[in-house]
């Protein structure tokens, strides 16, 4: 059961809609997943998701020195998963012997077709479970940035829910900051520096966390505004479940510590300001790379 | 505060949207266990009942639904118990030489393992059959567990059974241990979810 509410978290977190009725299902899917090749399995969902995480966090570099701005919209991200996040090499493990090294075998993007290794020697057979055949992981979130003051601003991220049966509290959490460099500099572009740090957790099973530095520049002309960032990419994410050995009945915590691939990143995009209403769309270009749009509405903020 | 509502509910209906039904193949495992006490001097020759009642009991436990595309097995020991019968003679015998034979539903024999030699410890050990696997003993009991995962059973049949048959080294020694036969099976079924 501590299996399905892990999977019941991922898949909240991967925006698919969980079935009750398939709980011993679930359990199994991941039954096999308690060391190493759980951690592989699970890498390139830590790496789309902190991807997501880290896009649309701004769509412009002007900061005001002193005075009102605000922008409220909805960012929605999307990380396309590209066809090497799909398989992994792995190890068979458990009571199959001797042990075999395997190329393409699904990860939790993968074919939901499983890989079954025999050993040509015995007949026995290894069944590395499938996954779930996911092409690309969107997400949503509501984004507030104020400022400025001394050309520097905040931007707040927030969503959950109070507690969500069998998997618990959903919350997710950002905030960052972000300074003008202009303001210093004659340049023909605005030009400024931020940080931002997100926290994401489901109950007791998902855990995470993603930071991102960011020099962004923007370029305004009436009605569109071009923008781009070179950003360094900061995170980690645990999941945890317990599993239950199926024939001794023996519950074994399991903790995977992962970390998001992704370090650097060049964001590209450009926005339309229609009055206060803004709509932008961006591409960030990183090992698991991303696009992002957003539509809001700000004042003072182009 | 209302627009910040507004915009979860929006999010909430995205990600709703993006939601998809997959179907998938799922593996899910057991291990079944046969055993048999040996309490004799010399060469022994033992019979292990394996009843089809057991197996399908097993795979119901899973919850397949009844869709299963194949049953695998993924590993085979043998737990070797010394001094398990008491009231007799103690174990003397520091190995046995042994073959495992799968007897099917009309008495035919397949090799699975030949002239296996295993060490007789004072303590219980696992030993790892793999390496000694013989394939088409294998592959038969495969079809066999594939035959009552889909309830395909020759009329009348009940069990099917597995040999066990070996000597004692030093020659007529007396053994005295139990042979546990654990059996990983693995079920492939496909399903929604």
């Amino acid at each position: 059961m501590e299996k399905l509410k892990l999977f019941f978290a991922v898949c909240l977190s991967v925006m698919l809609l969980p079935r009750p009725a398939v709980s011993q299902d679930i359990e199994e899917l991941l039954s096999k997943y308690t060391s190493e090749n759980g951690e592989k399995y699970m890498q390139p969902f830590a790496d789309a998701f902190s991807a997501n995480l880290n896009s649309g966090l701004f769509h412009n570099a002007k900061l005001k020195k002193m005075g009102f701005q605000i922008y409220l919209g909805l960012e929605t991200q999307m990380a396309v998963i590209p066809s090497s996040q799909k398989t992994m090499t792995a190890t068979t493990e458990g009571d199959f012997f001797p042990k075999k090294s395997v190329d393409g075998v699904p990860t939790v993007f993968g074919p939901t077709d499983g890989l079954k290794v025999e050993d040509d020697q015995s007949g026995t057979v290894y069944a590395f479970p499938g996954g779930l055949d996911i092409g690309s992981m969107p997400m949503a979130t509501p984004q507030l940035t104020i400022g400025s003051v001394f050309g520097t601003n905040l931007t707040f991220r927030y969503a959950g829910t109070n507690k969500l049966e069998d998997v618990g509290k959903i919350s997710l959490f950002g905030w960052g900051v972000r300074h003008s460099v202009d303001q210093y500099l004659p340049l023909p572009v605005n030009l400024a520096l931020g940080y931002y740090n997100q926290k994401f957790s489901v109950g007791e099973y998902i855990d995470a966390s993603s930071s991102l530095i960011s020099l962004q520049t923007s370029y305004s002309i009436p009605v569109v505004t071009f923008y781009g960032g070179l950003g360094y990419e900061m995170g980690s994410m645990s999941l945890s479940y317990t599993y239950e050995d199926a024939d001794t009945n023996e519950q074994t915590s399991i903790n995977f510590d992962l970390t998001p691939s992704n370090k650097i990143k060049l964001t590209g995009g450009f926005g339309i300001n229609l009055g206060p209403v803004n709509f932008h769309a961006e591409y960030n270009l990183a090992k698991q790379s991303s696009i992002s749009a957003g539509l809001g509405i700000g004042f003072g903020d182009k | 505060m209302k627009t910040l509502n507004s915009l979860l509910v929006i999010t909430v209906i995205a990600l709703l949207m993006s939601c998809d039904a997959k179907e998938v193949n799922l593996y899910p495992s057991f291990t079944h266990t046969a055993e048999v006490v040996v309490n004799q001097e010399g060469a022994y020759d033992e019979a292990i009942d394996i009843f089809v009642s057991e197996i399908s009991e097993a795979i119901a436990d899973l919850d397949t639904d009844g869709g299963i595309l194949d049953v695998m097995i993924e590993g085979m020991f043998l737990e070797v118990t010394p001094n398990a019968a008491s009231g007799v003679p103690e174990n003397s015998a520091s190995r046995t030489t042994s073959s495992i034979v799968l007897t099917d539903w009309n008495g035919g024999e397949h090799l699975l393992i030949e002239d296996l030699s295993i060490e007789l410890t004072e303590v219980t050990q696992e030993v790892n059959l793999q390496s000694s696997l013989r394939k088409a003993g294998v592959k038969q009991f495969r079809d066999i567990l594939f035959a009552i995962a889909q309830n395909d059973i020759p009329a009348g049949k009940e069990k099917v059974g597995v040999r066990l048959t070996g000597s004692p080294t030093p020659s007529g020694s007396y053994i005295n241990a139990e042979l546990k036969l654990k059996i990983k099976i693995v079920v492939e079924y496909k399903t929604d979810i």
